[in-house]
């Protein structure tokens, strides 16, 4: 099958041991790539109930047969491995062209294993892996990291991926940086990186990718992938050329006008003062200049300044609606430039932008409420004030102080300062919420976030404008949107393309099989996509039960199930009752039990004979309690007194 | 006039569609590799500035002028100048030579990599887009006169889309 590099580095960084493994084309037959032979490798590899910062924890970084491809959006690496903020399944993506150059050296995937005694970083260069001392590195920021070993290498296009002070202080928060820009936000993946001493991995390559029929790819891409993002009208369909234009921060328009739009702390869901933070003040205040990843014409990073006020000169490639919505509806900052500065801020830091805002959101609402005082802080911490923000990130990177105990996220936050505090933690298994508030006028949204299996997450199925169009204030056709969304963007992830610049083309299963068959020469079709999404939603579905989760983790915070305030939903509220409906439906479609446990019978449907086994060893039961993501605790504390 | 590809630095997003397309439409392998691709996208990420390096198609090439082993050649077809990869010996004494830096190498086949138009349809312009908002997209396959009425008034006012500070 070409479209594969064909090899898989593997790296010990106990024993400093570097190998290169063929790759498993019967599972790459089966799971594709990216997250689906991602999912399955961690599955078979790791050791039920490891702890996430422990050497038994592995790294999977997955390209996929796209990745490095024409192939729309192709750009994207996803790192699979234990999230320590949850203790469950995490798969977390970046763009740009890390992953792309991973091929490009010759590797499908990197598996880094191990503790290193020194901090180190990885080197893979054309079909070669080394690792070099970081200890000069260790303490630098994410960007200045970067420039430091592509100045090391003597090599600009070095493509680098790092981490920042946060990830190197095991922060829950903490994120992978690549290409400057680039970020695998979510659920900690920085934080293994730190708990292995890895600052980061280098890459350059010079080898090509095979592509099994380029003229039918090109034929395709020039012609029925082009007239998805024309659509029927010429020119460019609206919701295209409103990305292309805006970028994510064009969803601020949508949420906010719907009402799902995270406002102080996620209590309102409209902001008042949205016109001063919605795409078209984005565009015209900080908006520099339109930017795109590998192979995407999209061009949804937007390169951002701040031309005005304190923050003047701060630039950042973004921000994302996330950062938008959680750093200003969220926090009450109407200012853009402010925006830009602290996106920058948590970038340098090495801090996930959304958790760290849902985080500072949570944090001012116990400060309004007197939970929290200046003293425990050491200044004050007013809903807007973006200069205490910035003192408190510092914190939370660095472990200082409170910062300390907010680093590791809300769930832990709240269980520390108690007092009904979990009553507004916006997370559901540990991951906290992203900027889109689930309630009455978006039931299909909770049970998106509740069945995701990296916790909240809105990347998995984003119902918010599709469910419009469904019963109002109902569970009616939830789960089967929610089903279909989910499914969709599956063999994307196994691509691994970015699911943005496919999805709002609206690139499908027809598509997926079109491009994949042309890539690979194996020809697949969209029914093979459906096998596919069944089978990748059901092996993640499968690490998580044996890690110890259950139904009742499939949930939402307890502030989504309050009656709305304002908005379009103003009185009425989505009730647990709704959420069990779904979850109810939801599960059937899969094949799974009340429980959410995979039959016997659609494991073997699904051709995961080798996981229903195993499933059957632990008798379909959970293994164990769920793991709250503290147990973390012993690492953190050995390491960060051991330097 | 003849035809000539045509760039807007400003415009650029760095997508490397360009180079991507151009390394596969010229592998005989069936192979993407942009660092074999006969355009070149400089970037300096950090200050979100991308810059679009192709071969000018200059009348009197100074590529041509400068290769001792007369492997650079007047193309009848188009006028251009091609690398006659027999003969190139990979000495990069072209690569030195152009002004604009647009001749490029290829280290594994030891030659000279150099815009070929790909014979009249270039391919690389099929794939770079044009924004709604920008009107025109940062590469073009037009004569320079026509590229340069285009662009203007191309700039609203309330819509930077490049540095102006
Ligand atoms: S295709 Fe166009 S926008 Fe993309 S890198 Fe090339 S010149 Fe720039
Ligand atoms: S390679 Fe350089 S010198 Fe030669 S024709 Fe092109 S622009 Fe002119």
């Amino acid at each position: 099958m070409e479209g594969y590099a064909g090899r898989i580095g593997r790296v010990n960084l106990s024993n400093r041991s570097c190998s290169i493994e063929p790759l498993n084309y019967e599972d790459a037959r089966l799971f594709y790539g990216g997250r689906g032979l991602g999912a399955k490798m961690l599955f078979d590899e790791l050791q039920p109930g490891v702890d996430p910062l422990s050497p038994g924890n592995k790294i999977i970084l997955m390209t996929g047969p796209l990745t490095g491809t024409p192939v729309t959006a192709a750009n994207r690496y996803v790192i699979i491995t234990k999230s320590p903020q949850t203790g469950l399944f995490l798969d977390s993506y970046a763009g740009g062209w890390f992953g792309p150059e991973l091929k490009f050296a010759g590797f499908d995937a990197l598996v880094i294993e191990g503790v290193s005694p020194h901090p180190v970083y990885l080197l893979v260069e054309d079909n070669r892996l080394s690792i070099r001392p970081a200890g000069h590195l260790w303490g630098k920021r994410a960007y200045e990291t970067e420039t430091a070993i592509k100045k090391e290498l003597g090599d600009e296009d070095t493509r680098v991926a790092v981490i920042g002070p946060a990830g190197e202080n095991l922060a829950n928060l903490a994120i992978v940086q690549n290409d400057y820009f680039h970020q695998a936000g979510r659920g900690g993946a920085g934080a293994v990186f730190g708990s292995k001493r890895l600052k980061g991995i280098a890459v350059k390559g010079t080898g090509g990718i095979k592509i099994n029929n380029p003229a039918r790819l090109v034929a395709y891409l020039a012609g029925p992938v082009e007239n998805k993002f024309s659509g029927t009208g010429g020119g460019l369909l609206g919701s295209v050329a409103d990305r292309m234009k805006y970028g994510t921060p064009f969803t601020l328009n949508i949420t906010n006008a719907i009402g799902i739009l995270p406002t102080r702390n996620f209590f309102y869901g409209q902001y008042d003062r949205a016109e001063e933070i919605n795409a078209e003040a984005f565009r015209r205040k900080v908006v520099v200049a339109d930017k795109s990843c590998y192979a995407c014409s999209m061009a949804c990073t937007k390169f951002s300044r701040a031309r005005t006020g304190p923050y003047k000169g701060a630039e950042v490639g973004g921000p994302e609606y996330e950062t938008n919505a959680l750093f200003g509806a969220n926090i009450d900052n109407p200012s853009l430039e402010a925006i830009v500065y602290l996106n920058r801020l948590c970038d340098d830091l090495g801090l996930d932008t959304v958790g760290a805002g849902n985080v500072v959101g949570f944090t001012m609402e116990c400060y309004a409420r007197g939970l929290i005082t200046s003293n425990d802080l050491g200044f004050t911490l007013n809903f807007g004030d973006v200069a205490a923000v910035a003192e408190l990130l510092e914190m939370m990177a660095y472990r200082k102080g409170l910062g300390d105990i907010l680093a590791q996220g809300v769930r832990t936050a709240a269980r520390y300062f108690g007092q009904n505090s979990e009553t507004f933690a916006m997370h559901i298994k540990g991951l906290e919420y992203p900027a889109y508030r689930p309630g009455p006028v978006s039931p299909g949204f909770g049970l998106a976030y509740a069945i995701a299996e990296r916790g909240a997450c809105h990347r998995r199925a984003w119902p918010a404008l599709a469910e419009q169009q469904l019963p109002p204030f109902s569970t009616a056709g939830r789960a089967q949107l929610v089903k279909m969304l989910y499914d969709q963007r599956i063999p994307w992830h196994c691509g691994v393309n970015c699911d943005i610049g496919v999805q709002v083309p609206g690139l499908g299963f027809a598509e997926a099989a079109e491009m994949y068959s042309a890539v690979t020469g194996r020809e697949v079709t969209p029914a093979d996509m459906q096998l596919l999404a069944d089978r990748v939603a059901t092996i993640c579905r499968c690490f998580n039960l044996r890690e110890g989760a259950t139904r009742k983790d499939d949930t939402l915070a307890p502030r989504s199930f309050m009656p709305e305030e304002i908005g379009p939903g103003k009185g009425k509220s989505l009730s647990k009752d709704m959420l069990d409906t779904m979850l109810d439906e939801y599960y059937a479609l899969r094949g799974w039990d009340r429980e959410g446990v995979p039959t016997g019978e659609t494991l073997v449907k699904l051709s995961l004979d080798a996981v229903a086994e195993k499933m059957a060893q632990l008798g379909f039961k959970p293994a164990r309690g769920i793991n709250q993501g503290i147990k973390g605790e012993e690492y953190r504390g050995a390491q960060i007194n051991g330097r | 006039m003849v035809r000539k590809l045509m760039v807007d630095s400003s415009i650029c997003t760095g997508c490397q569609y360009c180079e991507i397309i151009c390394s596969l439409h010229h592998s005989k392998a069936g192979e993407v590799n942009p660092k074999k691709a006969r355009i070149k996208i400089v970037s300096d990420i950090l200050h979100g500035k991308d810059k679009p390096v192709v071969c000018r198609q200059c009348q009197q090439p100074v590529c041509l002028a400068a290769c001792k082993f007369k492997a650079i050649y007047i193309d009848t077809k188009l006028g251009i100048a091609l690398v006659d990869t027999a003969r190139c010996t990979g000495c990069g004494t072209c690569v030195e030579s152009c002004p604009f830096g647009a001749m490029f190498f290829d280290p594994v086949e030891n030659v000279a990599l150099k815009c070929d138009l790909c014979g009249g349809e270039p391919q690389c312009v099929r794939f770079c887009r044009t924004f709604p908002h920008t009107g025109y997209p940062a590469l073009a396959y037009v004569e320079p006169r026509q590229w340069a009425t285009r662009k203007q008034g191309t700039v609203r006012p309330g819509e930077p889309y490049h540095d102006t500070d």
